[in-house]
């Protein structure tokens, strides 16, 4: 699993696709991922490499907006480890969103912690973490 | 030497620092391992978060000050093993709170606070053998902010660039990584 992270709108999604295209993947399809919610994109390759398909789920962390809103926290954890049993050559696309001011409301820091949570958890399994910032990429693992 | 660790929230900076200490401490041979908990407890999400803490230390060897002025609490030198502070590692936790308690229950201004931390800091880094300050990444969320959150936000930047400046060490904890700004090799174990 490779894990892309960095602010909004600074090319990251460019890049998985990029690196993607630079082994000879081809991402051209958009389709939507097991169980998850429509503001989620998927992006599959036509081609197999290894016998398994390449997919690009973007925007992680709108994922764990929507569950923690339909009161689903507690089925993340379970959910993203089976997906990664299922697609070990998962690449997962997400905004850091913990480096602002602590918000009024409490289910907004709520969601702030949580996606960090998740976030060291996907660091520590991840081959690759690419950081971006303004489109360049940082290997910090 | 002073050690700065920063990052945004959820990144296991906590962790990663809570970590460092103990291995500079095996390292160094240092016995004491004084953790500085600034962090009021002002409601049940904050008892949560002490509690979540506690339990990270938990096993570690850490002797607890509850102290939401930080250097300023007068009892710290007593809680050295034999009260040598030169045997002992502080591990500040962190500078966010502690800046909020100067200002919001303190009653200081945002320049005054931001003074007295980097007065003290600097004041307790001849007495204790390591310091490591967690501080924490909260400017980056594009939202305009006035009055007392501005100043807030403006004096913790100002302190984060000071003491990233006279730090010896400064890495951002990006989800559980280390990314080093200075002072890498330092923490090479």
């Amino acid at each position: 699993m490779q894990l892309v992270i960095g602010g909004c709108f600074q090319g990251k999604l460019d890049y998985a696709k990029k690196e993607l295209a630079r082994q000879g993947i081809l991402v051209i399809t958009e389709e939507i991922i097991d169980g998850m919610q429509i503001d989620l994109i998927l992006w599959e390759d036509d081609r197999r490499r290894h016998g398994e398909q390449v997919r690009i789920l973007n925007h992680f962390h709108l994922w764990v907006k929507d569950w923690m809103e339909e009161g689903r926290e507690a089925e993340l954890m379970p959910a993203l480890e089976k997906m990664l049993l299922k697609h070990p050559d998962l690449w997962i696309v997400c905004d850091e969103v913990g480096c602002g001011v602590v918000p009024v409301e409490k289910t907004e820091r709520a969601y702030r912690e949580l996606v960090g949570r998740l976030l060291c958890f996907l660091a520590q399994k991840a081959e690759h973490v690419v950081r971006i910032v303004a489109g360049m990429p940082m290997k910090i693992k | 030497m002073l050690y700065l660790v920063t990052g945004g929230c959820g990144s296991g900076k906590s962790e990663y620092a809570e970590e460092l200490v103990c291995r500079l401490a095996r390292r160094d041979g240092i016995a004491g391992k004084l953790y500085l908990a600034t962090m009021e407890s002002d409601g049940r999400e904050a008892a949560e978060r002490i509690a979540r803490h506690r339990r990270l230390r938990q096993g570690k060897g850490f002797m607890t000050a509850e102290s939401p002025y930080g250097f300023r609490d007068s009892r710290l030198p007593a809680l050295c093993p034999r009260g040598k502070q030169e045997d002992t590692i502080v591990l500040l936790e962190c500078m966010s709170n502690l800046l909020a308690n100067l200002m919001f229950s303190g009653g200081m201004d945002a320049g005054a606070a931001a003074e007295e931390i980097l007065a003290r800091t600097e004041e307790a880094r001849k007495c204790y053998r390591h310091i490591v300050v967690v501080t924490n990444e909260i400017f980056s969320d594009g939202s305009r902010y006035t009055g007392e959150t501005e100043a807030y936000c403006r004096a913790l930047g100002w302190v984060n660039r000071f003491l990233a400046e006279n730090a010896d060490v400064f890495c951002e904890v990006v989800y559980s990584i280390p990314v080093f700004l200075k002072g890498e090799t330092a923490c090479r174990f």
